[in-house]
């Protein structure tokens, strides 16, 4: 299983200086990745709070680490332009030696689809021909499609991609499942917690692992990630709850650094290497 | 007088390793400035050549650099979303510690418009109307605001821009003359200052920009006029000589090319950045 680590957006703040310290730490504690969350505008809802743009992030971590993946958790897709998304997710993955594990999902956020100028109601149906097409961007030199008023005509990216990005698929609806089995290589599970937890992990699998076998790929190669909190508990807690995790499927699981009141980057970047005490082997 | 490098990007390859020596090696030789051009697609023209991706690149230059000024030259603004490439470019000031300086013009390319989804034959309307958007974005919490598509209902973003980007615009006519003295902080010329009558272009679009100045009560020396240089041809003697030249006819920012006259390797891109610096950079 691999473990990795959650950017805390809301708290690291504006200081590069921080983002590069908490990367850093990651990386050194042996967190397999980091993965940073999206939204391009908000209001006075989830998506108002402090959010980095994870492709331009990613440019920058890039730079900053050697080993660590670098993953969206997730990008909106059906509210960006399918073409600009594809070159900038081949771009990180470029300028990273191939480090980027892109996590794509609908959002749930009317607000910026309508700041972006896409349409809300019909995402689900654009996110299934923006995936295909993306994964075509990456390995075709001249692609022709249209998707809504997107009209590719024998165009293509110059540099290519330097491999087929793998994409994770937010979520755990059939809709997610499907995606992950049909486009992907696993599903990002947020907001899973408490005492029904372990009843969704199993249903989720049990979905996933039958729609791979009605598709004909291995069931290894869907993976499962999950996010887990450490705002309460003591290390060993945390480390039950990544034992926890792999005893029942997860593939990778990501902790957050927050605690129940804001703490400073440099506290942040602290809790990095308890963390990793905590739960990396 | 601001003197930088162009990343040559249709030769320096896709190894990161690479791009981070020619940025480093930009840096150290003293150029005060770093650009990237911006194509998204293309087929068999210039557009399809290789291009990296400005505002990801530059996230990854941040972390490379510490001082050079990171210059798009130009983003094509009208074929993006207006929010996210505010907030991409918000992104990179802040990553680089207020580094960007923001090059942006319409393009030429409709297959790129195309394959973007915008209009290619209203892109000039929509560029007027997307700048004050932009910084209505970089600094307000919340924005209303309707732009064709795009529906902006009291949202933001959030973190804000570290401060107001400065904007500068693509192109001579009379349209980019126009937004740098309503919007901007000066115009960068693509033409080819090797031609015939580059001298008499740039004088026209100089004294265009400085009577729109006037005009506008707007101080002169608050536009620039940036000039890009080739070294394909002559040796450093020459190159010195057109430094010397358009400075005196007013230029404020030369950025020098690498390329060669036959295609070079990202390693001998990045020796000829301390040969053209020892040449036009003073020290």
């Amino acid at each position: 299983m691999q473990t990795g680590i959650i950017l805390p957006q809301n708290e690291i703040g504006d200081d590069p200086g921080a983002i590069r310290e908490f990367a850093a730490a990651a990386e050194e504690a042996g967190f397999g990745h980091i993965v940073a969350f999206d939204h391009v505008v908000g209001r006075d809802d989830y998506a108002g709070q402090p959010f980095h743009e994870p492709f331009v992030l990613f440019g920058f971590i890039a730079a900053c680490t050697r080993t660590i993946e670098l993953t969206t958790g997730i990008i909106i897709l059906p509210q960006r332009q399918t073409a600009l998304a594809a070159k900038q997710a081949a771009e990180v993955d470029m300028l990273s030696g191939g480090r980027l594990r892109l996590g794509l999902g609908v959002g749930w956020n009317p607000l910026e689809y309508e700041a972006l100028g896409e349409d809300f109601g019909t995402r689900g149906k654009r996110m299934d021909a923006q995936i295909p097409l993306m994964q075509r961007l990456w390995t075709e030199r001249r692609v022709s499609a249209e998707i809504g008023d997107e009209r590719l005509d024998d165009v293509g990216f110059n540099p290519p991609a330097i491999r087929s990005i793998p994409i994770w698929i937010g979520g755990k609806g059939p809709a997610a499942v499907r995606r992950a089995v049909a486009y992907g290589s696993g599903l990002i599970l947020s907001g899973v917690g408490g005492a029904e937890a372990d009843d969704v992990f199993h249903d989720v699998r049990a979905r996933l692992d039958a729609a791979a076998d009605a598709a004909g790929r291995p069931r290894e190669e869907l993976g499962i990630e999950l996010w887990h909190a450490t705002k309460e508990g003591d290390p060993g807690n945390w480390h039950a709850a990544r034992e926890h995790s792999q005893a029942i499927g997860a593939t990778h699981v990501s902790f957050q650094t927050y605690l129940a009141e804001p703490i400073s980057p440099a506290e942040h970047v602290r809790r990095v290497g308890v963390i990793a005490d905590a739960v990396i082997a | 007088m601001h003197i930088g490098i162009v990343l040559p990007q249709h030769e320096i390859g896709d190894d990161p390793e690479a791009i981070r020596d020619f940025a480093a090696a930009a840096e150290d030789e003293g150029f005060t400035h770093i650009v990237a051009w911006d194509h998204v697609v293309g087929n068999d023209d210039a557009a399809g050549k290789a291009f990296q991706e400005p505002f990801v690149l530059f996230g990854f230059l941040a972390a490379c650099t510490r001082t050079i000024e990171l210059v798009t030259g130009i983003i094509v603004l009208p074929q993006r979303q207006t929010a996210l490439a505010a907030k991409q470019a918000a992104e990179v000031d802040r990553l680089s510690g207020g580094r960007l300086r923001l090059g942006l013009g319409v393009g030429w390319n409709p297959l790129e418009y195309e394959a973007l989804g915008e209009d290619f034959h209203t892109r000039g309307k929509r560029m007027d109307a997307q700048i004050p958007l932009l910084r209505a974005l970089w600094s307000q919490r919340r924005v209303n605001a309707e732009l064709g598509r795009e529906r902006f209902a009291d949202v933001g973003l959030n973190p804000l821009a570290v401060r107001d980007i400065p904007i500068w615009f693509g192109g001579r006519g009379a349209a980019a003359v126009r937004r740098a003295v309503a919007h901007g902080s000066g115009l960068m010329l693509a033409d080819d200052p090797g031609a015939p009558d580059a001298t008499e272009k740039f004088v026209d679009v100089r004294d265009r920009l400085y009577a729109a100045a006037d005009a506008a009560g707007r101080p002169r020396a608050e536009l620039g006029l940036e000039v890009w240089l080739g070294t394909k041809h002559g040796d450093p003697g020459a190159w010195r000589a057109g430094v010397e030249h358009w400075k005196a006819l007013g230029a404020t920012h030369l950025s020098m090319q690498t390329y060669a006259e036959h295609p070079l390797t990202p390693a001998e891109h990045i020796e000829r950045v301390a040969r053209i610096a020892h040449a036009v950079v003073a020290r």
